[in-house]
């Protein structure tokens, strides 16, 4: 089976439970990072509003979407995620028209503060139970009260899923659950491996768009096996030629652009490299399935200390053989921003050029006027180009 | 807020005391840190400072935080010893994320709230544990059962007596306008406490409950939002001809409302305070509404205006379910999104003007 056939079925697997008649089956509005593994392991669809309103702004209707919005109050410094999903709450915008009613929502602050209050709107609009999950950001790692605190909390997960969908948590189910977003996560990272190989072929696009089944499908056969499939795949692409400058793209994607990233136009050299592809590499090795469950979760990238970014990013570096690092400073995020001033002094002391510029992963309103644009040629003229 | 006279004030008591600890939120144990005979002081904005350039956080982040966080790094807060920096938004964890590099000097400590949520009162006492040690450790401190009582007597009676000021303001006379008690409570959260404490008594014993102005002619409004030291915006609002009643702000309402400290005041009575205290977006509850709503009919609110300082993500999401839940009571709802360091608000001004003419005529 090609990748091509196996995303077909991630897709039909993800929209088809959503597309369903009000109370088929019972569906959680969940944030990107929430231990969907608990709630595929109880029966329960997952919808995922941010990976919507990514879609939303890839196929080109974000303005449209943003408009509304800001009609009812939500003014253009709000996270565009939430400003372009509540045009699809409030007017019905968006490829799938009216959305899947919630039967539960969960939000979880691991990886910004503004989900919770997003969250705790759309209960209000919808009148079903909310439980938000508190990861709190250490910035030493996790102590042993931190995971207790977060072990309880999933345990407040399955009481809740028990209640919407009556059906009870069989631990097996959750360990073959958690399994095979292990696989897919593990597949994933080895794509990424590849990926450093200095003749590697694979667009930004390409890799960046490959994470929608790990986003919104973790815990499930179609996902890990589409990531089983795209590796064969990608380790048997012939080879190409080796290319300079090798540039890292810190940050989120631009959703609403063709390529997703700015592309640099250079006969030579490209983005060969990004953090955001690293998010969705998980680390499920624990023995204890509530407790890997607590260290994935409560671990994400942008629950990390700005020490780890700079880690990372140094990291990516070396393994990428990286000339050059181009930093989108995601105006809807301030989680990644607040590491970016360490990791410019970091990269300076590397000797790698690097410049940031301003813009936003989902509102294009935000990229007028090719200042992004500028950014990315001085960084090539740093370079020689 | 004036600068200048916080600087002064503090600058005369600190001598006398172990040190200036500055704090964000309404989860910070202030009891604790006054019986160490630190003085806890609130940190507001400096509007004349003006955040700009050079700031270590980017311009989306809120000019609230760019604002005070600026004046930290620039040296305007020198009487500072100490800052306690909890985890309310993105933006004050954006602070502690830079903090090390941007003021290495001055001793930062985190404190993790939990959200209420299963496990959430053992997490927010294994955070007090943490963050006992560590201020007893760099202070050389470790206040006794008898200084802790001391200081919740001190606190108590301070929310007391506001929450007795606030409940003149159900009557048919304005004791004071909605700026003026707004200005109170901040006060208390800049000056010794029972210094705060004695004037709030004065001004209870000299003042006529029954005397004010009749509120006959005005609009009766709430105001909700996060901390609102821009008292000129208030003001406005209420040259409009409307009078805030009421409110569910940071340093207003919800510094002093369900925050008393009971006793014994262990680590638990700290978590139970936390439990009961009118919440701030980033702790999910219901209780939220419950707060919200008997605020606006006990005080008999016509309209809410919402007010938001841009990039104040969590503040500004919950916008949307402030208006289902209020309209569904019939009050109608007005959203404020301000620059906090902003200059004027004469547009916002116009925004209520145009909203008090929706409301009934009075």
């Amino acid at each position: 089976m090609s990748s091509h056939r196996a995303l077909r079925d991630v897709v039909d697997q993800y929209y088809g439970p959503l597309r369903q008649p009000a109370g088929t089956a019972p569906v959680a509005w969940v944030s990107a990072f929430a231990p969907v593994e608990i709630l595929r392991a109880m029966g329960l669809a997952c919808f995922y509003p941010e990976s919507y309103a990514a879609t939303c702004s890839a196929r080109g209707l974000g303005r449209e979407m943003i408009s509304v919005s800001s009609q009812r109050g939500l003014g253009r410094d709000v996270c565009s995620y939430a400003r372009i999903f509540y045009g699809a709450v409030w007017d019905g915008l968006g490829p799938l028209g009216s959305l899947p009613r919630p039967d539960l929502l969960i939000a979880t602050n691991n990886q910004c503060g503004t989900i919770p209050a997003w969250w705790e709107s759309l209960q209000e609009s919808y009148g079903v139970p909310l439980f938000t999950v508190d990861y709190p950001r250490e910035q030493e790692g996790l102590t042993p009260e931190t995971l207790e605190y977060i072990r309880l909390q999933h345990r407040g997960v399955v009481d809740i899923a028990r209640q919407v969908s009556g059906a009870d948590l069989d631990p097996d189910v959750l360990a073959r659950v958690v399994g095979l977003s292990r696989r897919a996560s593990d597949a994933w990272s080895r794509i990424l491996e590849l990926r450093a190989r200095p003749r590697f072929q694979g667009e930004v696009r390409t890799m960046i768009d490959a994470l929608f089944p790990i986003v919104v499908l973790r815990g499930t056969e179609a996902c890990a096996h589409y990531y089983e499939v795209l590796y064969a795949e990608m380790a048997r692409k012939p080879e190409g030629d080796a290319v300079r400058p090798r540039i890292l793209w810190y940050g989120y994607p631009c959703w609403f652009l063709p390529g997703r990233v700015i592309l640099p136009r250079v006969k030579r050299g490209r983005i060969v490299a990004d953090t955001y592809t690293r998010w969705w590499v998980f680390d499920f090795q624990s023995a204890d399935v509530w407790e890997g469950l607590s260290r994935v979760y409560g671990l994400t990238y942008l629950n990390r200390s700005p020490a780890e970014k700079v880690r990372e990013v140094e990291a990516l570096v070396s393994e990428y053989d990286i000339d050059a690092v181009l930093i989108h400073s995601n105006r809807s995020c301030k989680r990644v921003a607040s590491a970016e001033n360490l990791v410019l002094q970091r990269l300076e002391n590397l000797g790698i050029p690097s410049v940031r510029f301003e813009g936003d992963m989902a509102d294009p309103t935000w990229h007028g006027g090719g200042s992004a644009e500028a950014c990315v040629s001085a960084l090539l003229e740093i370079l020689g180009n | 807020m004036d600068a200048s006279y916080r600087a002064e004030a503090l600058e005369k008591t600190r001598d006398a005391h172990r040190g200036v600890v500055g704090f964000f939120s309404n989860y910070v144990p202030e009891e604790w840190l006054y019986a160490c005979d630190l003085i806890p002081t609130r940190l507001l904005g400096l509007q004349e400072h003006r955040c700009g350039d050079g700031s270590s956080l980017p311009g989306f982040y809120c000019s609230y935080v760019r604002d005070v966080y600026a004046s930290i790094e620039q040296g305007l807060l020198g009487y500072l010893d100490a800052v306690v920096l909890p985890n309310t938004c993105d933006s004050l964890q954006g602070v502690r994320d830079v903090w090390a590099v941007g003021v290495p000097d001055t001793r930062m400590y985190p404190f993790l709230h939990p959200v209420r949520q299963a496990g959430s009162r053992e997490f927010y006492v294994a955070q007090l544990v943490r963050l006992r040690k560590a201020i007893s450790a760099d202070f050389r401190v470790d206040p006794s059962p008898a200084a802790l009582a001391r200081a919740a007597e001190v606190y108590n009676r301070n929310r007391s007596v506001l929450a007795r000021l606030h409940a003149r303001r159900l009557g048919k006379r304005l004791p004071f306008g909605g700026a003026d008690f707004v200005a109170l409570v901040t006060a208390g959260m800049i000056l010794p406490k029972e210094e705060h404490n004695q004037m709030l008594e004065e001004l209870e014993r000299g003042q006529d409950p029954s005397a004010g102005e009749l509120l006959a002619d005005k609009h009766r409004l709430m105001i909700m939002g996060p901390v609102c030291d821009r008292l000129d915006l208030l003001d406005v609002i209420e040259s409009k001809g409307a009078v805030i009643v009421t409110d569910a702000l940071t340093n207003g309402t919800r510094y002093f409302l369900y925050a008393d400290l009971e006793l014994p005041c262990d680590d638990v009575a700290f978590a139970r305070r936390f439990e009961r205290q009118a919440v701030s977006p980033t702790v999910t509850t219901p209780e939220r509404w419950g707060f919200v709503v008997d605020q606006a009919r006990s005080f008999r609110a016509e309209g809410l205006i919402f007010i938001c300082p841009k990039y104040w993500d969590p503040h500004i999401l919950l916008w949307p379910a402030v208006r289902l839940r209020l309209e569904a009571i019939g009050i109608p709802t007005l959203v404020l999104e301000i620059e906090h360091n902003q200059s004027d608000f004469s547009r916002e001004g116009n925004l209520v003007e145009a909203f008090l003419e929706t409301l009934q005529p009075v």
